[in-house]
């Protein structure tokens, strides 16, 4: 079943848009007639995520007259209630645009309320799919159906045997049957394969889409379009040019009561292996010789898979490409935050990572000596995801003898800083003389700030990546060889580190930007991190 | 108070036409002491899209104009010229956002506009000329002002045009710019709701039997045309009959189910004083039907199989404030010309002509 069929998936979002009335309304990208049924309905992750997302979709006309939800889960919920439980989650999550308060937009909720049902059973009940079949087939939503698991990964195979066992699984030869499956997909290399064997038993690949709320993300997705609809950045865009290539992903906050999942996780498997990774493929990819999602998975595949193993065979250690940390007490904006260890649900001796610097080395003709340095962390000054792309100084610095006091040290080197969240933006820091008659140096930041420079509201991801599913686009989803390279590589360390508990933790005091020993690691290669 | 900062459009009045770009300029700093990144050196990007000329009809019509242009601003920053005709001297007044538009308001002569505003044109990005001073045709600095645009768009309903005058209008200036038309922009949600209602029903497209629009003034209607243009070109009808002044009878293509293979197309008029450019459309086919209408102030759609209603649609409020801004909007981020909209007018053309029984 887990043939790869690229060419079939574009073909079939071909025939989707080949409607004659559809021409001319490619702005305006709309979903199929189709029914979402969603596992876990009764979950955070629906009412927080999915729901005000759908319902954006709506109020958007992206979705047609007969879309349909059913909310799936044990909770003994009918119709009335999970619509009441949704109309708080959209009140309380939703874009202020759609914002159903003081009176909003009754209507609008109202035709979008109707279209909400429920089903109430056990995930691993056979007659609760039996139901599901049934309602399915009394909706008039046509053949198209999508499955969300909003549940633990630890359900999903059972989901899939089952929904497989009531022939749900390819719901109608007319229409399309998709599952959407959230992250983490596995711990380990061994896990994911395992995960996406038990999801080939019983849907091919092309039905499958992982989602990375990260790929959704505006900024992420302008990436691409930096990087292959501008002709001037594209010649430099490799080692001749490129010093080094920063990737930061920071968090003020903590575990946020999350101490059980995150002492099995970790900031390795929570950020690096699926956000982080994503973000370098898409900075260091080739250009794909088409934009549709095999071509560019096919791309970041490539360049995941050539990054040099963290632990090579033979290395006495990983400290030389890789530092760990947890934070210890301290302040975050002034105020007082506790250490870890003394977070709900963690060990008193933990040794859980929640910082990680990595430095990657690309092997492709492009990379060769660019180190990529990764860093994620919990409890960090501030909230902040940027790609920083340091260039090399100019070969000759003439101007180090004509200006006293212009050392090697005092010409700033160009930086393109892509910043993901927060000020979703691009800047460019280069030197400029400063008006005088002397001649005097200066770095100067040209700074385009995506939101204030179109002043369009900007989609929430899940907007993007839940449509994008109904029109049978994976661009944005995790193609399973993707899953694996990413784990393949992450694994020997996330062994190597559970095989030696680090005796230093806590190593960094919440607010600073992670252990010193994450600043040594930088300055052995002569370089630091950059301050975001 | 600063205007750049304010949310309210405030002009400042300019003596001399080489004031105007460092009026701007001051217009367009921010106070220094919010100026956070003042301490970092940080030079922020102007990030003006294109320039915008705007013949206005009257003084009421540019302070409408104005108004809508400054609230677009943050989302289409351009350099706005809003030029009225006066015969007496030069009046300039200026206006800047911080984030957004840089606006000039100019009244003079109308034979001296294009000379004017040519060096005043942002270089390296598009002008769209937004034509609102009554029937192009008759109006001498039209052309000149045309002649500095990429793009020129008309209101064929607030300017009063037909079919026949937008189509010689597009005639004239084809070769050297393109013709959009807000009348067409106004047709984007119903298009799109035409679309989803018909693609709830596996080949409904090539089924239909009847369309009705319901619009003021029926078939005299820019939008209504329009709208029946666009389907008889997408679906390949071709006019065959006229069965009355707001009603004619179309030929699907041979490929269609053999059953019925004509499509009655009507107009009905609706009494006056909605403004609204269409009231209604209602396509019918073996089995199905879609009908789109406004309920009060919102979009409504639903789709029937036989009697049931299988889908139900209502859209968010669309005033007809709202409604003129937001088309301009739209019109402000495309560039080039729209040949769908070319191939809709022409099959519009064609659809008056058989109605008024010419050949």
């Amino acid at each position: 079943m887990a043939a790869l069929s690229t060419t079939a998936t574009a073909a079939a979002a071909a025939d989707e848009r080949a409607h004659p009335l559809r021409e001319g309304l490619r702005l305006q990208r709309t979903a199929p007639p189709c029914t979402m049924v969603i596992f876990g309905a009764s979950g955070d992750l629906t009412k927080r995520k999915l729901m005000p997302a759908l319902y954006a979709l709506a109020r958007m006309q992206r979705l047609p007259p007969n879309f349909h939800v059913i909310g799936v889960a044990v909770s003994g919920w009918d119709d009335d209630t999970f619509r009441q439980h949704m109309r708080a989650g959209v009140e309380q999550f939703a874009n202020p645009d759609d914002q159903l308060a003081d009176g909003g937009d009754a209507a609008s909720w109202a035709s979008f309320a109707a279209r909400l049902q429920y089903v109430a059973g056990g995930f691993d009940d056979p007659a609760l799919y039996t139901k599901l079949a049934a309602t399915l087939k009394a909706l008039p939503g046509g053949d198209n159906v999508l499955f969300y698991l909003a549940t633990p990964p630890s359900l999903i195979a059972t989901i899939g045997d089952q929904l497989a066992r009531a022939g749900l699984n390819q719901f109608s030869p007319k229409g399309w049957t998709r599952i959407i499956v959230e992250k983490p997909f596995g711990r380990d290399l061994a896990s994911a394969r395992s995960l996406n064997q038990a999801l080939h038993r019983v849907f091919d690949e092309e039905q499958i889409f992982r989602i990375d709320h990260y790929l959704g993300k505006e900024t992420v997705r302008n990436i691409v379009v930096f990087r292959f609809a501008n002709g001037i950045f594209e010649p430099i865009w490799n080692r001749r040019y490129i010093d080094h290539v920063q990737i930061t992903v920071a968090e003020s906050i903590g575990i946020e009561r999350r101490g059980k999942y995150y002492e099995e996780a970790g900031a390795l498997r929570d950020m690096v292996q699926n956000h982080l990774l994503q973000v370098l493929a898409v900075v260091a990819m080739e250009a794909p010789v088409r934009f549709e999602a095999g071509p560019v998975r096919d791309e970041k595949v490539k360049v995941v898979s050539s990054i040099r193993p963290l632990l090579p065979a033979g290395a006495a250690s990983h400290e030389a490409c890789a530092v760990r940390g947890q934070y210890g007490p301290g302040f975050v904006g002034g105020d007082p935050v506790a250490g870890y260890r003394d977070e709900a649900n963690v060990a008193a001796a933990s040794s859980r990572e929640t910082f990680v610097a990595l430095k990657l080395g690309i092997e492709n003709w492009r990379w060769a000596g660019v180190p990529f340095y990764l860093r994620s962390g919990k409890r960090l000054p501030k909230r902040v995801s940027e790609v920083a792309i340091r260039f090399k100084s100019p070969p000759f610095l003439m101007f180090q003898d004509l200006i006293p006091g212009t050392g090697d040290n005092a010409i700033a080197a160009n930086v393109l800083v892509i910043r993901i969240q927060p000020d979703e933006g691009i800047s460019l820091r280069f030197e400029a003389k400063v008006p005088g008659t002397d001649m005097r140096l200066r770095p100067v930041k040209m700074d385009f700030q995506y939101g204030t420079s179109f002043g369009e509201p900007q989609p929430e991801a899940y907007e993007t990546l839940l449509l994008d599913a109904m029109l049978g686009d994976g661009m944005l989803f995790s193609r399973y060889d993707m899953v694996e390279a990413a784990w393949a590589l992450t694994t020997p360390l996330l062994e190597a580190w559970e095989q030696f508990p680090a005796p230093e933790f806590p190593n960094y005091a919440a607010g600073s930007w992670g252990p010193d020993a994450a600043d040594e690691f930088m300055r052995r290669d002569g370089r630091e991190w950059r301050r975001p | 108070m600063n205007p750049a900062t304010s949310n309210a459009l405030q002009w400042s009045a300019v003596n001399r036409a080489d004031e105007i770009e460092s009026r701007w300029a001051v217009l367009r700093q921010p106070p220094a002491a919010a100026h956070e990144n003042a301490a970092e050196n940080v030079h922020q990007c102007r990030a003006l899209t294109l320039n915008l000329v705007v013949r206005v009809a009257d003084a009421a019509d540019a302070a409408r104009m104005a108004g809508y242009l400054w609230r677009l601003g943050p989302r289409h920053p351009a350099r706005v010229f809003l030029v009225s005709p006066h015969a007496d001297g030069l009046h300039l007044q200026v206006a800047a956002q911080e984030q957004g538009s840089e606006m000039l308001h100019v009244a003079l002569p109308p034979e001296r506009a294009a000379a004017f505003l040519t060096p005043l044109l942002q270089s390296d990005l598009p002008a769209l000329l937004l034509w609102r001073g009554g029937r192009p045709q008759v109006h001498a600095e039209f052309e000149p002002l045309a002649a500095l645009a990429d793009r020129v768009l008309v209101d064929a309903q607030f300017l009063g045009l037909g079919a026949a005058d937008v189509a010689a209008l597009a005639q004239r200036l084809r070769g050297w710019t393109h013709l959009a038309d807000l009348s067409w922009t106004r047709l984007t949600p119903w298009r799109q709701l035409l679309y989803q209602g018909l693609e709830t029903t596996p080949g409904a497209a090539q089924r239909v039997t009847a369309v009705t629009i319901a619009a003021p003034a029926g078939p005299a209607n820019m939008a209504a045309l329009l709208l029946a243009g666009w389907l008889a070109r997408q679906l390949q009808w071709t006019p065959a009959q006229r069965l009355s002044a707001a009603s004619l009878q179309l030929l699907r293509p041979a490929a269609s189910p053999p059953a019925a293979p004509a499509v009655t197309l009507a107009f009905q008029t609706t009494p006056p004083g909605r403004s609204a450019a269409l009231l209604g459309v209602q396509v019918e086919g073996e089995g199905f039907r879609v009908a789109i209408c406004h309920h009060g102030p919102h979009l409504e759609m639903s789709v029937h199989h036989g009697e049931q209603e299988i889908g139900h649609w209502a859209g968010a409020a669309l005033t007809d404030q709202r409604r003129e801004a937001d088309c301009l909007a739209v019109e402000l981020s495309i560039s080039g010309g729209d040949p769908l909209y070319r191939a809709a007018l022409a099959s519009a053309c064609a659809i008056a002509r058989q109605l008024e029984g010419q050949p």
